[in-house]
């Protein structure tokens, strides 16, 4: 099966690269996918290109003489600020803006399309997770993160990169699952303040530090804004932006504590994923 | 949702699967572990989100010897969170000897063995923020940390069980969030429940009366009602309601209020280490970032062998009244005794009165050591009042090398130990708690073999020496009286109705719906600070109640139209942010 990857990145073994495509451009997604059997959606960007993207590339996979299936990741982001157990069958959130509303606006899209399979993906850990491996160790060892009390009291909700793939396969393999969604998340019910020791653990970043309330807040509403006008004069001035400490959005920090649990069964009867256990995703950081 | 009963109407009447009356460390955990059981549960308490005067004073009693014993105000905190409020976060389990029936201590024995709870301790450490159940020096730690005193060696005593140290949470604040944003729990704060209401044959509690103290009342009706107040205030929600069993509630065999134990505790004797540089008496610091520390545990053989209770001491800074300890700190810490709060500066200063001389010497004792008193500050103010996680307590290597032995030890239930209705009555009209506290021979006998085992295998290990005066054991026992805040065995747990209130699901013999999470059904004391073991058999008692409504088959899932919570038509008050 090809797959389709975008130019400036290598393709990994047994990938072809198709060269670059604007993926907002109904036309050029058109031509990339000619002939293909399936699209793996995983565009990122902002709310926009998200937005744009879904429009034009279900379009262009509609006009195909045989329109593939298209697989398209998601995010726990669409159940917004939810709480308790949540499955597919869930309401989705209302009027949300930015990454949230753009990736339920995306899904409404892709409910449009009869081939589309949609997944939505927790937090994504493990070898080359910038966002929720890397970034977050980097913050144990710098000591502004770590045990946060109720604050990080909230379930994490995480997936494995190598169960993420493996539910990608299958959600391309699997026959009579078009038109369905799938929650992909590790069962059980890790919290964030276990999965910080863990991690620290693993980064020798112990023992963890108690954060307070008063600290989360000060990140969140003072330096989060500080360092983000700092990233960008940096960018500016064409130094090296990544210099500057990453700022800890209020959005995370809301994250960290919201008592959200994705239920993921489904994924597990109908994809047939079997979850990489904690110990042996996080053995994979080594 | 937490709402507040002030601003219910008069009148108004509330329903629920469970209700749990009383919202310290048991209430909050019971509820947090029936939060996800379909059940409606509503959690009264008596105070508000802070402490309020007119509210505490509802706590105001009398105590037959207030040199023996706290007034019943005092060490206890009648709002949201409870006492956990003013926690010094301590958290030690139970050791399996302390469940066992032992000859030696009369009406020792619980229904239950260390097994039984073992499952919820784990929990409970995570609900106290201790960490890991991880109690001993080699479960704790991977690298082992310093010994406490390197070369002691003891066939009576291990110094490799820890006590670990919770932030302390205070329960109120740190759950108060996930309760607000609860569906299934509702917190009413404001809510006295003044009266229970029992059935005309006395088997079952129809419900309970709620007083506000702005004068409003209302009814509570449940399926299973949860007394969770504490170790006082249970004992007197049952001899307070006397219109269907004469006694008061479960006071058939005249049990409640009886057997109240606190523990035996003190500070005693000098102990001179050959090797100062070798003794570790402070804290380690465990992977969560817990504080733990060492301690000397008396062994379960050796209390069987000498037919004694259950015994922990401590290396301890010298008694701080005495200026003769010649360290700035402790003195600057007697000098400054009037900005301590009461329940910590008891047992640092007692209510010793010095001379003018004496205070003298402590200034004196500020003023030559101004080093020593500033790095304490600094380390007290980035460790202790800036820090999350805070140091547990005062720790000071001694000038003169000198330690003294902080103890703290079983104290055995004994029925002439209690606690009554006196004869004043509160704002609510509920008659106030008479304490009786009383110790035994036995208790002064745990102490007093104790410390000479601990004598004698500091000398035969050749690590030093420890001298105390055999005669004082009992005034240093009791020189600050009972230990405050430990409020144990006033509604004790049992398999008979004859000699104990609740049976081994804590739920009261002869009355199928009221329970008791609370140390007042501990039926003995054990070494161990009481909190972490009130919490797990909370988280026990949880089970036990899903397990009863599954049963019962009222859980929501089965009959959703069951139990609107608030059943009257009437405006309810806007839940509070």
């Amino acid at each position: 099966m090809p797959l389709v990857t975008h130019h400036y990145h290598t393709p990994p073994s047994g990938c072809e690269s198709v060269g670059k495509v604007d993926a907002t451009d109904s036309a050029q997604l058109f031509e990339a996918m000619r002939g293909v059997d399936a699209v793996v959606n995983a565009v990122a960007g902002t709310s926009n290109v998200i937005r744009a993207n879904a429009r034009a590339l279900y379009e262009a996979a509609a006009r195909q003489p045989q329109p593939p299936r298209v697989v398209y990741l998601s995010s726990m982001a669409v159940y917004g600020a939810a709480s308790g157990v949540v499955d597919e069958s869930s309401s989705l959130t209302q009027n949300a803006g930015g990454y949230a509303g753009a990736k339920v606006e995306a899904e409404r899209i892709a409910r449009g399309y009869p081939r589309a399979v949609i997944l939505r993906p927790g937090c994504i850990y493990g070898r080359g997770s910038r966002q929720w491996s890397e970034r977050i160790a980097r913050w144990l060892l710098a000591g502004r993160i770590g045990d946060l009390g109720s604050r990080g009291a909230g379930f994490c909700n995480l997936v494995h990169i190598d169960d993420l793939v493996a539910a990608l396969l299958n959600a391309l393999r699997q026959p009579d699952i078009e038109g369905e969604c799938f929650n992909i998340v590790m069962p059980g019910s890790l919290t964030w303040n276990e999965y910080f020791l863990w991690l620290a653990q693993f980064h020798n970043a112990l023992p963890v530090r108690r954060i307070s309330e008063k600290r989360l807040l000060f990140e969140g509403s003072v330096l989060a804004p500080a360092l983000k006008a700092a990233q960008l004069v940096a960018r500016l001035l064409g130094a090296d932006s990544a210099a500057v400490p990453e700022p800890m959005p209020p959005s995370l920090l809301r994250l960290f504590s919201q008592n959200i649990r994705l239920d993921g069964r489904k994924s597990e009867d109908r994809l047939g994923l079997h979850f990489t256990p904690l110990m042996t995703g996080l053995r994979t950081l080594k | 949702m937490i709402l507040d009963a002030s601003n219910f109407p008069d009148g108004h009447q509330l329903s629920a699967h469970i209700c749990i009356v009383g919202a310290g460390a048991a209430g909050i955990s019971l509820a947090l572990a029936l939060e996800d059981a379909g059940l409606d549960v509503l959690l009264l308490e008596s105070g508000g989100l802070k402490a309020e005067h007119e509210t505490q004073d509802l706590y105001q009693g009398t105590v037959s010897d207030e040199h023996l014993h706290s007034l019943p105000d005092r060490y206890r905190q009648r709002r949201f969170g409870g006492s956990t409020t003013i926690w010094g976060g301590r958290c030690v389990p139970f050791d399996p000897i302390d469940f066992e029936a032992r000859p030696w201590i009369p009406h020792s024995g619980w229904p239950i063995a260390y097994g039984d709870l073992l499952p919820y301790y784990g929990k409970a450490n995570e609900l106290c923020e201790a960490g890991s159940f991880a109690y001993t020096v080699g479960k704790a730690f991977e690298a082992e940390p310093r010994a406490m005193i390197v070369g002691f060696k003891s066939p009576h005593f291990s110094t490799d069980t820890l006590e670990r140290f919770s932030c302390p949470t205070d329960f109120g604040r740190r759950y108060g969030a996930y309760l607000r944003a609860s569906t299934r729990v509702t917190v009413l704060l404001h809510a006295n429940v003044t009266a229970l209401s029992l059935n005309n044959a006395g088997s079952a509690l129809n419900g309970a009366t709620v007083s506000t103290l702005n004068g409003r009342t209302m009814t509570v009706r449940a399926d299973q009602f949860v007394l969770a107040a504490g170790g006082l205030e249970v004992a007197r929600l049952l001899l307070s309601n006397r219109d269907v069993h004469s006694n008061g509630i479960g006071n058939n065999s005249d049990l409640v209020g009886r057997y109240y134990m606190c523990h035996m505790a003190g500070t005693i004797g000098a102990i001179k280490l050959n090797q100062p540089n070798k003794v570790h008496h402070g804290y380690d610091v465990d992977m969560n970032g817990v504080y733990c520390r060492r301690r000397f545990a008396l062994s379960s053989a050796t209390q069987r062998q000498h037919r004694i209770g259950n015994f922990v001491a401590r290396l301890h800074h010298p008694r701080i009244t005495d200026p003769a300890h010649r360290t700035g700190l402790l003195s600057l810490l007697y000098l400054a005794k009037g900005i301590i709060p009461y329940e910590y500066g008891k047992r640092l200063h007692g209510e010793e009165h010095l001379s003018a001389q004496a205070i003298l010497l402590h200034l004196r004792n500020v003023i030559c050591d101004p080093f020593g008193t500033a790095l304490f500050l600094i380390h007290w103010l980035r460790y202790r009042t800036l820090a999350k996680r805070k140091f547990p307590s005062i720790i000071i290597k001694p000038r003169a090398g000198l330690y003294s032995l902080d103890f703290h030890a079983e104290q055995e239930p004994n029925p002439n130990s209690r606690v009554r209705l006196g004869t004043l009555r509160d704002a609510l009209g509920i008659q106030q708690l008479d304490i009786d506290w009383r110790y035994t021979e036995g208790d002064v006998l745990t102490v007093k073999r104790a410390l000479a085992l601990l004598s004698d295998d500091l000398r035969c290990s050749e690590v030093g020496s420890f001298e105390y005066d055999i005669d004082s054991v009992e005034l240093e026992m009791t020189r600050y009286g009972a230990y405050g805040g430990h409020h144990l065995g006033t509604a004790r747990m049992g398999s008979d109705p004859r000699n104990s209130v609740v049976d081994s699901n804590c739920r009261m013999h002869g009355i199928d719906n009221l329970f008791i999470a609370s140390s007042a059904v501990f039926p003995t004391s054990s070494q161990a600070n009481p909190t972490l073991t009130i919490v797990a058999l909370a988280l026990r008692l949880a089970d036990h109640l899903k397990a009863v409504a599954n049963r019962r088959q009222y859980v929501s899932a089965a009959n959703p139209e069951r139990a609107p919570r608030n059943e009257k038509a009437s405006p309810v008050p806007e839940s509070i942010t």
